[in-house]
């Protein structure tokens, strides 16, 4: 059964557990309508056999009253009366029936029915005795029959009284009873609606979950897709202009130093092509800013002096790559590109509390308030020809954002201009677990 | 836990609605008749006496109900209930007319009664006679005590009672009556009497009480209570209102202790003027006895053709001193 559910589509889980509830109220409904109804036919019944007993009794009545009539008179109306009379008397008989099981009822019927045939007897031989002018026989058979009618009367007298007490006991009952079916009614239908509510709840508590998972999944790959997109907003420019440098320096030394460049250009490219995994250590990421100054210092001649100041323990940590070298970048294309004197760079990390202290300090121009909390929000226009629109900043920014859940992890402080700028980033510390747990979460389950 | 909560709150509500409509299944078939079930008796006896407000019968019959339950078979009583009055001959002919397959009743020697009992016979229906016998009738038995040997235990209880003196016996009886186990019972005594050599010392009379009217003995009794300056030594009561009369009536004109009472039947006032003195001892018959017996002789003729012509019941007299002996060893000593 659950495996059945299970590939239902959502649609046709809400539909099932809509029809299941829907059919258990109804049937209860109808159980509770159909009984009530029953009580009810009951109430309307209850005096019937009074109705019947008076109709016999009247018509018993009627039986000897004609054949009174025809014994007085011997007229052919009074016998037709008594015979049409005594049909209909019959008729009565057989159609008497009392519910229940009571014994003391069911002999009194018996007996008004024997003693009607006894006292039918008696009238037909009356009429007989009549027609054939036997006087002491059908005076004999009358005063047979007036006595039966006698102790007929009695009988129907005395149930007519048994059955009233009885139908009004029961009346009384029924009326009582009523009011608690009503109640039981409204109790049941209440308790089913509950139980029918809690049904869903729970039906549809399962149901929610995939959805939430699918919304959870597409999160997850829109970050991802986010990080890739962003990671690939790096101008691609520099590979080429690097690769020119390069030949330019195989040809005027030896093959050494050629290679070494090349090399380093591989590994920097190669970090950067191989990315993608969102996440890197502290130790590549220099890796990768030293093969970006190499590089730099090919092209510019050895004019940037990168200093590092790194505490061995933390180049375990992870963060997004694609991090420093921007930041960096940034330093020198914003930084000391310009300067008439020595430029310098300074990238230190250090351990502040649970988190990494990363810092790209430069003695270049600086940078005013105003650019720094544009540079911050985002703010600051993009242009693909150009590496100098922090549009590099940016994307780290909202890379680290997404990868640390967080804002403020970067901080940009200058003294102003030609006061030289320092971008730092603290860095909480996670361990390779942590960022498998911190990532599947956030996809959901 | 949210879970286990909805689980929770599933189950309860249920349950509540379960235990609702097992109620309320209950309830309607309370009202509702039981159209399954029907009455079901094998045969209908009717139950005849003279006067059905007698207590004496009425705890007969409901031996002979009980009897008749366990057997499969509904007794009647019949005239009880009636708005009108019946003697017991037009209870006779009611009975036949309504084909019952049964009758006891308490019968009489009157002819007519000879004739009712006959008739019903001629019918197929068969006739056992209770308390009193009809001799003269095809009557198929007759369930009673022997009136001699009443009429023997009064004489030996007065006997008993009056000790070395004599005295007048005075028997109460019905007018009128021809029946004649008063007359029996009359013999029993005086023959009693004449055994002991005593029956100079003791005289037998016989008065009789107007039973026949409303409030006749009643009437009778207390005449004889106001009229006689002594009364007997020995008052002789043959039912249960002459002598709920007789002790009722020395109690009014104060004169407890002039006579001796020698009642019929017990009741909750008759047992309690034993207990008292004004009653001296009453006869008892066993009423549970007599309404099975009646019920099993119909049985006993209806499945084998044939039962005993005589079935006796047992008889006895309680006194003060029974009722005491009954008090002590706990038996219940009110109405059997």
């Amino acid at each position: 059964m659950r495996e059945f559910y299970k590939k239902l589509s959502v649609q046709n889980r809400v539909i099932l557990t809509c029809i299941v509830t829907s059919i258990l109220i109804s049937l209860v409904n109808l159980y509770l309508f159909f009984n009530i109804n029953r009580v009810i036919g009951r109430m309307g019944e209850l005096y019937r056999t009074n109705v019947e007993l008076k109709e016999l009794s009247e018509g018993l009545s009627s039986v000897q009253a004609s054949l009174t009539e025809f014994l007085n008179t011997k007229a052919s109306d009074a016998m037709e009366d008594y015979f049409r009379n005594a049909q209909n008397y019959q008729e009565l008989l057989e159609g008497l029936s009392f519910p229940g099981n009571d014994p003391d009822t069911a002999i009194l019927g018996e007996n008004i029915r024997n003693l009607s045939t006894s006292y039918l007897t008696y009238a037909d031989a009356a009429v007989s005795a009549r027609r054939g002018h036997i006087i002491e026989r059908y005076m004999n058979d009358y005063a047979s029959a007036t006595g039966t009618y006698d102790a007929i009367n009695d009988y129907l007298y005395r149930l007519n009284l048994q059955q009233f007490s009885i139908n009004t006991e029961n009346y009384n009952s029924l009326v009582g009873s009523f009011r608690y079916l009503e109640l039981i009614s409204v109790v049941v239908l209440f308790t089913l609606s509950a139980v029918n509510i809690v049904l869903i709840a729970m039906f549809t508590r399962n149901i929610m979950d995939p959805v939430r998972e699918r919304e959870l999944r597409m999160e997850a790959h829109i970050r991802e897709a986010e990080l890739k997109y962003l990671e690939a907003q790096i101008d691609p420019h520099f590979l080429f202009n690097t690769l020119n440098a390069g030949a330019q320096l195989a040809m005027m030394e030896d093959a050494e130093k050629t290679g070494e460049y090349i090399q380093r250009m591989g590994a920097f490219y190669r970090y950067k092509i191989h990315g993608g995994n969102a996440a890197s250590t502290l130790e590549k990421e220099i890796e990768l800013v030293d093969n970006y100054i190499y590089i730099l210092n090919v092209r510019f001649s050895g004019s940037i002096c990168f200093e590092k100041h790194c505490e061995e323990e933390l180049l375990s940590v992870r963060l997004p790559d694609m991090v420093l070298q921007p930041i960096v970048e940034n330093a020198v294309n914003h930084g000391i590109r310009n300067v008439e004197y020595p430029g310098r760079i300074l990238l230190s990390v250090t351990k502040e509390g649970e988190a990494v202290r990363v810092s790209v300090s430069d003695n270049g121009v600086g940078m005013s308030a105003e650019r720094i909390a544009e540079v911050l929000s985002g703010g600051a226009g993009r242009d693909e020809e150009k590496l100098t629109n922090g549009v590099g900043l940016h994307n780290v920014i909202s890379r680290l954002e997404l990868f640390y859940g967080k804002s403020d992890i970067m901080k940009i402080e200058s003294p102003g201009e030609g006061g030289g700028t320092t971008v730092s980033l603290l860095l909480p510390i996670r361990t390779q677990e942590e960022e498998e747990n911190h990532v599947s979460g956030h996809a959901g389950g | 836990m949210k879970k286990i909560l909805l689980y929770a709150l599933t189950v309860v509500f249920a349950l509540i609605t379960i235990a609702a409509l097992v109620y309320f299944h209950a309830r309607v078939r309370s009202v509702l008749p039981d159209e399954s079930a029907s009455a079901a008796f094998s045969s209908h006896y009717a139950f005849i006496c003279r006067d059905p407000s007698d207590s004496f019968f009425q705890a007969v019959y409901q031996s002979a109900r009980e009897a008749g339950e366990e057997a499969g078979v509904y007794v009647e009583f019949m005239g009880r209930d009636l708005p009108s009055a019946y003697t017991s001959e037009e209870l006779m002919k009611v009975a036949m007319d309504a084909s019952v397959d049964g009758i006891i009743v308490e019968a009489d020697e009157s002819g007519e009664m000879a004739e009712r009992i006959n008739a019903a016979v001629d019918a197929g229906i068969p006739v056992v006679t209770l308390g009193s016998d009809c001799t003269g009738s095809s009557r198929q038995s007759y369930v009673g005590v022997s009136f001699y040997t009443l009429g023997q235990m009064y004489g030996e209880e007065i006997l008993r009672h009056s000790g070395e003196t004599g005295g007048r016996i005075l028997v109460l009886a019905s007018p009128g009556e021809t029946d004649s186990y008063q007359n029996i019972i009359y013999r029993g005594i005086q023959d009693t009497i004449n055994r002991t050599g005593r029956s100079e010392e003791f005289s037998v009379e016989m008065l009789a009480v107007n039973d026949n009217v409303p409030f006749g003995a009643e009437e009778s009794i207390s005449g004889l209570f106001r009229r006689e300056e002594h009364l007997p030594e020995d008052i002789v009561c043959l039912n249960e209102l002459n002598t709920t009369c007789a002790f009722q009536a020395l109690i009014d004109y104060n004169r407890v202790g002039e006579s001796r009472i020698f009642g019929y039947y017990e009741n909750s006032s008759i047992l309690s003027a034993i207990r008292r003195g004004i009653v001296t001892a009453t006869a008892v018959i066993d009423t549970d006895e007599l309404g099975r017996s009646g019920v099993e002789a119909l049985n006993e003729y209806l499945s084998d053709g044939y039962v005993n012509e005589y079935i006796p019941a047992d008889i006895r007299m309680v006194d003060a001193g029974t009722l005491k002996e009954e008090g002590e060893d706990g038996d219940d000593a009110g109405v059997l």
